[in-house]
């Protein structure tokens, strides 16, 4: 029992460091309920996030507040098409001591923080892409010969302007898969914007202050772990998964018509460590399908791959997995139970 | 039971209660679907079975099908295999307890629980009280259910129609007449017209007249088949009444009479005759007795009037008492039978029902007994007093003794006009019996036979011209100078050829009928025509002794269609010859065969030949020197080949 009193314990603590946190971060950003909780959801899950959406709405005030409020280290970078690789994760440089001596020394590149804000990610070519692969995915950087390790928690929050596309270089799709979520930033409403306006153009911005150190952070993702699962939520994930795919067995026809290629295992991950985030934000103790349905969007939407056909008709990922969230039932002959409960 | 373990146990109740709502609108779901269809298809069915298309007893199969399939998919989805949980999660989605319910039910089946587990089931279990299945899982009318109901409604309205089925006006039923040849009705007839000219009974008259009524409806098509026979058995079973019993009667009491008789010396002969069922013999020796008695008066023995007394008193006795006795028994037999009967119908034994039947025959034996000895009786009633009245008066007066032997005398006479008519019913009723075998046998020979039959009655009289042809076939077929019938005579000079005609009949001279040149009133010389008027077939030729003179007061007008060119001009240049017939022998007796087969059964020399013929297959029959099967063949063939009168 003390141990159930113990989780509760955690569970309300966890609770209540969300609530600061999102409460420091909308001291700068107004609205984007979502998007903001989308990026603690990644921090919390040791992922990653691609944050999506036209200039000006926020996306690197957004990325900035969240590194304030978190004592965590904090590094920009701008990416541009000339950016190289070793600018991102270092360089090896000679260093003559004063005694004339000279060695190699490594200088550690801006991927060396535990929040990394890659600006216009798609700006930058391939190559220096790629370079973040193995940090985003193992949390280390191998420059030369050495592998260097990167400090806990390590968070990579990436932007990309969709509307600028000439210039840019996609994302690879190996690359896309290591964000765990994919975050539209949308355009704010009236009153956000009363807000924003009042904010910016007033006396100033009101100064934030960290809530959560890294230590925090890290107690909060192993719990995060220690959320248990139902087998059938689990098993209602997996067939959300199999679903994008178009010769999936629940795949419904925009997805069978439209998907090259759907989610790859990790979107099952990110959807079930979001579902029990999820259910950590709201105080509970266990992931329900609805945290699954509710971040099946953000989780899976840069992972499903869109055919010629698909393209050419201006599909959107996220309409088809709307298609897929109406298409798998929970169960068998959960479309009768469901109905009935609707 | 702690308190989690009540929780989980409420959390369960709560979900088992969802699920069995769930079942049981997805049960009222399937059902009502499964209705529809089977609606649907019962709507078929019932049309289908009000335009006969299906029998009643496959519609009520299908039917009946229908509801097995109804309640079976009702069934089907109550106990078809639900979601995991699917209760629990329904109250969670209703009470938006984001799966805490079924979360927790699923974290306590496990054994390998985590504090995490433990703590969402305490979550759940806090939340289960708030949970209302009712509310989470409510019991809808299916929409299908309204959907049914149009159906029901349609099905109802297709049971309430009636369709009509065609059913063919009444029409007013003709009847299949039986159809004869009138060649053999006229056989029939001319039978009966023989019989009634040579009949004096009234009885005889009166059955003659019935079964000349019968033959008439025959030959108007008035009767079908069982309406024929009908009438036929009823007047056989009027002919046969008492007939054969009574004459047999009479016969057995006029024995025993002249048994009576014979005893007496005097009427010995007349008892002897009687005897023998000789009654015109019997007749005549009353009659010679009574002139001996008025005659001989008191010259005869004394002993012997008293012999003769007794014996005639006796014969008159004797029948009254035989009659009394049957009359005796026959009552004492239906008290018996009544008796029987009453036994019987107080649960009689088998044994004891079947002595009351034969009792029962035996009274109708009695009774049969009992009306041909009162029909004996009637007719020797008057004998039998005439008889009384002589042995009394012999006692007094042998002048009235004679008179009342002559009177019994005429009544002989009378009983022997009786059997006499009694063989003119015999012959009537063979006759019917004929002509009941010629209608079964045309019957069966069908139309066809009716056709061949009357084309042969045709032939028979001498018509076998076959109708619609000239003049020139009238002449080739030998018919004494008539045209087919209702030709138009358009054979000019063709017809009236009665000399050739004649020849093959009658064995006639050569008549004078046809072209006949004679002198006209101014000497000319005419040719003269005989008829060809519109042939009707009027020359009188050939079987009238030849004459064949045509009446026709003219000639014919036209000319024969297959001629070519002009008619004859009559009035052209030919020479006047005056023929005058010679007698002859006439043809040989094959001749006259052959010539009948080819022109018909009407010549004289015919008749001649058919009447030897026939006299010597009657006797050949009257000596059964015939097979019984062939009796009616051999007579019908004669009856074909009978001598026809010319029409």
């Amino acid at each position: 029992m003390s141990d159930t009193k113990a989780v509760r314990e955690s569970v309300d603590l966890f609770c209540k460091r969300i609530q600061e946190l999102r409460a420091e971060i909308a001291k700068s950003v107004i609205g984007n309920r979502e998007v903001v909780d989308g990026v603690i959801t990644c921090m919390l899950a040791g992922g990653h996030a691609l944050l999506e959406g036209v200039p000006g709405l926020g996306k690197t005030m957004l990325v900035r507040a969240l590194a304030e409020t978190l004592s965590l280290t904090f590094s920009r970078i701008q990416f541009t098409p000339d950016l190289m690789p070793a600018d991102i994760l270092g360089t090896t440089v000679i260093d003559e001591t004063q005694g004339g001596a000279k060695s190699f020394e490594f200088r550690k590149g801006p991927i060396f923080a535990n929040i990394v804000l890659a600006d216009e990610v798609n700006r930058a070519t391939p190559k220096t892409q790629s370079a973040l692969l193995e940090a985003m995915q193992e949390h280390r950087v191998t420059v030369g010969k050495r592998t260097h390790v990167l400090d806990e928690p390590f968070v990579v929050l990436a932007t990309q302007n969709p509307l600028e596309m000439e210039g840019t270089y996609p994302l690879p799709e190996a690359q896309l898969d290591r964000f765990l979520f994919k975050l539209h930033v949308s355009f704010p409403g009236r009153d956000e914007l009363h807000q924003i306006l009042d904010l910016t153009t007033g006396a100033g911005i009101e100064q934030r202050r960290a809530v959560l150190d890294r230590d925090a952070i890290l107690q909060m993702q192993q719990l995060v772990r220690q959320v248990p699962v139902a087998r059938y939520v689990q098993d209602y994930a997996i067939r959300l998964l199999q679903a994008t795919h178009p010769d999936g067995p629940d795949a419904p026809d925009l997805a069978k018509r439209f998907v090259r290629y759907g989610s790859s295992p990790r979107g099952a991950q990110a959807v079930l460590l979001a579902a029990k985030i999820r259910a950590l934000f709201d105080g509970r103790f266990a992931a329900s399908v609805d945290d699954v349905r509710a971040v099946a969007h953000p989780a899976l939407r840069h992972r499903v791959l869109l055919n010629f056909e698909g393209e050419a008709e201006g599909m959107k990922t996220d309409k088809i997995i709307d298609a897929i969230l109406k298409a798998v039932p929970e169960g068998k002959g959960e479309a009768t139970a469901h109905a009935e409960v609707n | 039971m702690s308190t989690h373990e009540h929780g989980i146990e409420q959390i369960r109740r709560l979900a088992r209660q969802a699920e069995r709502r769930v079942r049981l609108g997805r049960a009222l779901d399937a059902g009502a679907k499964a209705l529809c269809a089977a609606l649907l298809v019962g709507l078929a069915v019932v049309a289908l079975r009000k335009v006969g298309l299906v029998g009643e007893a496959h519609a009520r199969l299908v039917l009946a099908i229908e509801a097995v399939g109804v309640a079976g998919a009702g069934i089907v989805a109550w106990v078809w295999r639900l979601p995991e949980r699917a209760g629990a999660r329904a109250l969670d989605r209703f009470h938006g307890l984001h799966d805490r319910l079924a979360s927790a039910l699923v974290f306590a089946d496990r054994k390998d629980r985590t504090a995490f587990m433990d703590a969402a089931i305490e979550d759940g279990i806090a939340v289960a009280p708030g949970a209302r299945p009712r509310l989470a899982v409510p019991i809808r009318a299916p929409g299908a259910l309204a959907v049914a109901a149009g159906l029901g409604c349609a099905l109802a309205a297709v049971l309430l129609f009636e369709v009509r089925s065609r059913v063919p006006v009444a029409v007013a039923v003709t009847i299949d007449a039986v159809e004869m040849a009138p060649d053999d009705l006229d056989d029939v007839k001319d039978f009966l017209r023989q019989l009634d000219q040579n009949s004096a009974n009234d009885d005889t008259k009166a059955a003659i007249q019935e079964f000349n009524k019968l033959v008439d409806d025959i030959a108007n098509k008035r009767l079908d088949r069982t309406e024929a026979f009908r009438r036929m058995e009823a007047l056989e079973e009027r002919l046969l009444t008492g007939s054969e019993a009574d004459r047999k009667a009479l016969e057995a009491e006029l024995e025993r009479v002249g048994d009576e008789m014979k005893k007496a010396e005097l009427t010995r002969p007349a008892g002897a005759a009687l005897a023998g069922a000789k009654l015109d013999e019997a007749r005549d020796a009353l009659h010679d007795l009574a002139k001996k008695l008025r005659e001989r008066g008191g010259a005869v023995d004394k002993a012997k009037l008293d012999q003769m007394r007794d014996a005639l008193r006796r014969a008159s006795e004797d029948a009254q008492k035989r009659q009394e006795a049957i009359e005796q028994r026959r009552q004492e037999l239906a008290d018996e039978i009544l008796k029987a009967k009453q036994r019987a119908g107080d649960g009689g034994s088998d044994q004891e029902r079947s002595l009351l039947e034969k009792k029962q025959r035996e009274l109708e034996r009695l009774d049969r007994d009992l009306g041909a000895q009162n029909s004996a009786s009637r007719q020797l009633d008057r004998l039998d007093r005439e008889l009384q009245q002589a042995a009394e008066d012999l006692m007094k007066d042998m002048g009235l003794s004679a008179d009342d032997l002559d009177r019994s005398a005429e009544d002989l006479n009378r009983m022997d006009q009786g059997q006499m008519t009694d063989q003119q019913k015999e012959e009537l009723r063979q006759k019917l019996q004929e002509l009941r075998q010629l209608v079964r046998q045309q019957g069966q020979g069908g139309k066809g036979q009716i056709v061949r039959l009357k084309r042969f009655g045709r032939m028979a009289r001498g018509q076998g011209g076959s109708q619609g042809r000239g003049g020139q076939e009238g002449r080739d077929q030998g018919d004494e100078g008539k045209d087919g019938p209702g030709q138009n005579g358009q054979g000019q000079g063709k017809e009236g050829d009665g000399s050739q005609g004649d020849d093959g009949h009658g064995g006639s001279s050569g008549g004078r009928g046809g072209e006949t040149w004679v002198l006209g009133p101014n000497g000319e010389k005419m040719l003269m025509l005989s008829k060809g008027q519109s042939g009707s077939g009027q020359g009188q030729g050939g079987p009238q002794g030849g004459e064949g003179e045509g009446k026709g007061r003219e000639w014919g007008v036209g000319h024969d269609p297959n001629l070519q060119g002009k008619a004859t001009n009559p009035k052209m240049g030919a020479q006047d010859t005056q023929v005058q017939g010679a007698a002859a022998q006439g043809a040989s007796r094959s001749q006259v065969i052959l010539g009948a087969a080819e022109r018909g059964f009407t010549s004289k020399g015919y008749r001649k030949v058919y009447t030897e013929y026939h006299q010597v297959a009657e006797q050949s029959l009257a000596k059964d020197e015939i097979p019984g099967g062939y009796l009616f063949y051999v007579k019908r063939y004669f009856q074909l080949i009978r001598p026809r009168e010319e029409n």
